[in-house]
């Protein structure tokens, strides 16, 4: 169970952990269940044992104090390793590159982050639990030992009988249960597509009453494959809540009748012993089985999230441009559902600075695919880009231009430039026309829940604050209006070349091709004159 | 202990009739498990006297034989209980938002929408096993501690006073628990929304070092790795679980050494065995009812979101089914204005819009174009005014049906209708150049990577296919090259004309301007200007730029 080793801490806590947990727990937990017992059959038989009465005392507080430090200690080495696990999963997210984390998608994502720590974080009183078991049985197992080798053997091999027979159902549990969260994910789909396609599912009642069928339907798919777990993990309760009380009812209505003069006490203390073998631990399965595939799947992302091909040491970023050279670049995307992917390149070009380049083409010419190539989110798998001479790796090229795609992403605050002037935000809001939308104020815009065109000029003021000496825009006027459209040809641009920028715009308005310096056309992923 | 087990109640009620059954079963699980440990007592106490006769051995096998069955039950309707009610939060989220208003939707964030909706289920789930957990250990409790009134009332009592000593102590507890799970819950918000972040800026976040420094070192990872907020729900926790291990060890040292010295010795083979039972069913319950009190909070959060969500209540107009087509679309005096706000940005607006006629409606960005299309398909309700159709008002489901859209956030469905033809699909995607790179297939339409370009025609398709009479675009040409954008409009406008399909276009393609029958130029939220294309030029003169960019405040 990756649980259990989660729950013995981390490295340098590790150590600490198992020293404090096994010290507290072998002198108290060991030591409860017997005195417990014989406390019990003491006071049966109506024997006087002041000794067991303080004992008990002594036990209790010693017991209590362990439990309380077991409890923090597990719990504290779970949420090390949960925020250990965020942590690396951030990380990884962040060496990995553009292609790899849309492969594995934003959702996958984000459940791996947030929802998969709440489900590992609630095994932890759970496992606490089921120590206080385990230093339980092994107390329980001494003692016996002690009262007769007959009882230890009976013992042993009920444990063992349990313990193969829930561990033979581990592996198919599992298998169920993943097959179960793959069905609710399809369902959370669903979900999705009822938000995202809203508008879609208001203006047409039989889409409506598909997709909510479809949700109910995964619904019960669900609910089917857990049901199919369920009946696994029955087992496991069956056997458990029979085997101990059968132990112990062994104890009390057969022993005695086999083994003539064997003490009342002693067949007492054992049935006690053996009856109280924690019952709740399976009850708890359920639970720690979903906290161990939440781990399977903070595992599988990061897995996922292999990392970007190895780039030279970051250096700092040249704040002045030279002119920017492809240099037969190629870009294979991966194939998918057995079709072949997208092939771009090899593609040679120059961006000259201080120009305005405008790339043309039809819809997937791979304008842009090129576009992704320059701002170093796809790694060329051929071929090189450089900057005033100087070939450089995506993640120094990604430091020297500015891009605004087709769908930007608005961030509530300006991350990176959490000291810029609020009043120069605003004026610059306010010159994009969109000041009544947003403003910027306490270091975080009032609104990002924008039209796609204000998304833009949103993103258009952040650009102009990261103030690079590259500007990348992907259909920026796609969405602007005629008037502003105008603006941006006519004056947004040219001002940009003025102050020595170098823009590459994808951009299908042929009306205004002639504010470019420059035309390039591709074509199937390739340059065509 | 009110806020939690009303909670408890809330979750148990959340899963139908199923429910009763399951809780049935459970509480009889519960105390068919204190039976068998009073059998072993009982056994205990006649042991002293010698050996036991065989025939009581085999009763107590059999009431463990039945014992086994009924906890095999019990665990099999419980845990689909569970897993229902956590499907059916997720589903009665589904219908809510069905039956939800674009406004609505739009002002709560979509993507917030289905993170709160996803996260609060999974919350709701570990709270309902909880649930299920308690019944059974109270059931139990109960049964083992009521057993012992027929043999020793006495030690029973004290037995009970202990039991409720203990839940004084943990109900002193409970508020800083609760204090400390909504801290941890707020938390837990804010790491979700710093992650959105991450997962869907991402290629923002990869442009530039400085911004994803800022974002995940100064923000994500500190929040991420904070461990006191869930440190300090620990504590708590691990108290409670202290106290119930008092609680239940101080139940054994009254059962077997104050009793009898108090002389309550009869039935005490009971008595102490019935006390040495107890610590599960208080543990259970310590450790269960921090994730009711969770699950009670989330389904608090869910029941606001399906109030935000204001489901759409208006009567249907009876007797009459709805409008199949329409001669005429008349708007008098209609405005619109967000929720707590008194501006309208719309209208008022006075139009009629004729069956068979292609509109194209242009104006600058705020200009109330897209709010338009919205009170026009029927996504937004008009604030003031009337829409008529036909001359007659109808309810606004009916208004919905008569409309296939594109809007500029469009969404592409992988389902299609129950009624798929796949002929007529093929022949759409050889209209629309799709042909190679879309395929029809008798679930719908299957497709690899496709452009922002090509996924908007493939949504066109989407709409071509369902036979609406009115085919509103938002600019649907935007990502289209030169090329095809006069196909649309030199073939594609036309067939749909031939078809005598009413088309309204928002589009700022000012060259093709004359393509349409009428020319809508809105303007703070009004018609500026209604007219046939004829009488205006084909590029009609742009207001100058500079100084009037910005929409009017």
């Amino acid at each position: 169970m990756q649980v259990l080793k989660l729950a013995f801490g981390p490295e340098r806590a590790r150590v600490a952990g198992v020293g404090i947990l096994c010290g507290a727990l072998m002198t108290s937990f060991g030591f409860e269940g017997p005195i417990v017992a014989q406390g019990v059959a003491a006071a049966s038989a109506g024997l006087d044992r002041p000794d067991l009465a303080l004992g008990l005392i002594a036990v209790t507080i010693a017991y209590v104090w362990a439990g309380i430090v077991t409890v923090r200690r597990i719990t504290e080495n779970l949420l090390l390793a949960v925020s250990a696990g965020r942590r690396r999963l951030i990380q990884a997210t962040l060496r990995s590159d553009l292609a790899h984390v849309e492969q594995t998608g934003p959702e996958t994502l984000l459940s791996a982050l947030t929802a998969a720590p709440g489900d590992i974080m609630a095994t932890a009183p759970l496992l606490a639990r089921g120590f206080r078991t385990g230093c339980y049985v092994i107390g329980t197992l001494v003692v016996l030992a002690s009262l007769a080798w007959q009882l230890f053997a009976v013992m042993a091999g009920l444990l063992l009988i349990v313990l193969s027979a829930l561990s033979l159902n581990h592996r198919a549990v599992m298998t169920a249960l993943g097959n179960a969260s793959e069905l609710e994910a399809k369902m959370r789909e669903d979900l999705r597509a009822l938000v995202l396609g809203f508008k879609e599912i208001r203006l047409n009642a039989d889409r409506r009453r598909a997709t909510l069928a479809s949700l109910r339907q995964r619904a019960e798919a669900t609910l089917a494959a857990v049901a199919a777990a369920n009946r696994r993990q029955t087992v496991g309760v069956v056997l458990q809540a029979g085997a101990t009380l059968a132990a112990a009812g062994t104890c009390i209505f057969v022993v005695p009748n086999l083994v003539p003069g064997v003490e009342a006490v002693t067949m007492t203390a054992a049935a006690v012993l053996m009856s109280n073998i924690s019952l709740s631990l399976v009850r708890d399965i359920p639970l720690l089985t979903r906290g161990e595939s939440a781990i399977a799947d903070m595992e599988r992302v990061h897995a996922a999230l292999r990392p970007a091909k190895a780039d030279a040491g970051r250096q700092p970023a040249p704040l002045t441009a030279g002119p920017i050279t492809l240099d037969n670049v190629c870009y294979q995307y991966p194939d998918q559902d057995g079709e072949a992917g997208f092939a771009f390149g090899p593609v040679s070009l120059t961006f000259p600075p201080a120009t305005i380049t405008f790339v043309l083409g039809g819809n997937s010419a791979g304008k842009t695919t090129l576009m992704k190539l320059i701002a170093g989110l796809y790694a060329p798998d051929m071929g090189q880009i450089s900057l005033d001479g100087t070939a450089l790796p995506p993640s120094d090229l990604r430091e020297s231009v500015s891009a605004i795609f087709a769908d930007p992403y608005i961030f509530d605050r300006l991350y990176g430039w959490a000291d810029a002037d609020p009043a120069m935000v605003n004026a610059l809001l306010a010159d994009m026309g969109i000041a009544h939308r947003t403003r910027f104020a306490d270091g975080r815009f009032t609104a990002t829940d924008l039209s796609t065109g204000q998304r833009k000029r949103l993103a258009w003021v952040v650009a102009m604050i990261e103030a690079r000496p590259i500007l990348l825009l992907d259909q920026w006027a796609a969405d602007q209006d005629p008037e502003f459209r105008e603006h941006f040809y006519r004056t947004m641009l040219p001002a940009l070349r003025t102050a020595g920028r170098t823009v590459i715009a994808v951009t299908n308005d042929d009306r205004y091709y002639d504010a470019a310096d420059r035309l390039v056309r591709l074509e199937d992923g390739v340059l065509v004159q | 202990m009110r806020p939690s087990t009303s909670a408890a109640t809330l979750l148990l009620r959340q899963a139908g009739p199923g429910a009763s059954l399951a809780i049935l079963l459970t509480i009889a699980a519960g105390f068919s498990q204190a039976l068998a440990v009073v059998g072993i007592g009982l056994g205990a106490q006649m042991l002293q006297k010698g050996p036991i006769a065989w025939s009581v051995g085999a009763l107590f096998a059999a009431t463990l034989v039945t014992l086994v069955t009924i906890a095999a039950i019990a665990q099999l309707v419980g845990q689909r209980v569970v897993e229902r009610i956590a499907t059916s939060a997720t589903e009665r989220a589904g219908a809510a938002i069905a039956g939800s208003e674009l406004p609505v939707i739009e002002s709560l964030g979509s993507l917030n929408v289905v993170d709160t909706v996803t996260r609060h289920a999974a919350t709701v789930r570990r709270g309902a096993h909880a649930a299920l957990g308690i019944v059974f250990a109270a059931a139990q409790l109960t049964g083992l501690l009521g057993a012992l009134v027929l043999y020793n009332a006495g030690t029973m009592l004290m037995l009970a006073a202990v039991v409720a000593a203990g839940f004084v102590l943990q109900d002193r507890a409970r508020a800083k628990a609760e204090a400390v799970a909504r801290h941890a819950e707020n938390a837990d918000a804010r790491v979700a929304q710093l992650a959105r972040h991450l997962a869907n800026g991402f290629r923002e976040l990869l442009g530039s070092r400085k911004r994803e420094a800022d974002l995940v070192t100064r923000h994500l990872i500190p929040a991420a790795t904070d461990i006191s907020p869930q440190r300090g729900l620990a504590r708590v926790t691990a108290t409670r679980a202290g106290i119930a291990t008092g609680v239940a060890l101080a139940l054994v040292f009254v059962a077997a050494f104050v009793a009898p010295a108090l002389g309550l010795t009869a039935g005490i083979a009971i008595a102490v065995f019935v006390s040495s039972h107890t610590y599960d069913g208080l543990q259970a319950i310590v450790t269960y009812l921090p994730l009711i009190g969770e699950a009670g909070q989330a389904l608090d959060r869910l029941d606001q979101l399906g109030h935000a969500l204001r489901p759409d209540t208006t009567p249907a107009i009876a007797d009459r089914p709805p409008p199949k087509d329409f001669q005429s679309i008349s708007l008098r005096g209609v405005t619109f204005a967000y929720a707590g706000s008194d501006t309208p940005v719309l209208g008022p607006i006075d139009l009629d819009l004729r069956r068979g006629e292609t509109v194209f409606v242009t104006g600058g960005n705020g200009s109330g174009k897209s709010t338009l299309m919205k009170v026009l398909t029927g996504l937004y309700r008009p604030t003031g005014g009337l829409l008529l159709i036909d001359g007659a008002a109808w309810h606004i489901e009916d208004q919905r049906g008569l409309f296939a859209t594109v809007f500029t956030d469009f969404h592409l469905f992988d389902t299609v209708p129950a009624a798929f033809d796949r002929a007529r699909a093929e022949s759409l995607l050889r209209m629309l150049h799709l042909t190679g790179h879309v395929r029809a297939t008798d679930q719908g339409f299957a497709a690899a990577r496709l452009s922002a370009g090509r996924k908007k025609r493939l949504a066109l398709v989407h709409a071509l296919l369902e036979d609406r009479p009115i085919l509103v675009l938002d600019e649907w040409t935007a990502d289209q090259d030169p090329d095809f954008r006069a196909e649309f409009f030199d073939a594609l406008i036309p067939a749909l004309q031939r078809q005598g399909r009413t088309v309204i276009s928002v589009t700022h393609d000012e060259r093709f301007f004359d393509r349409c029958d009428r020319l809508l130029r809105l303007a703070d939220g009004r018609i500026e200007s209604d007219t046939l294309p004829s009488d205006n030029p084909l590029r009609p003169p742009l207001r100058p730029v500079g100084g009037t960019v910005n929409p009017p405040t």
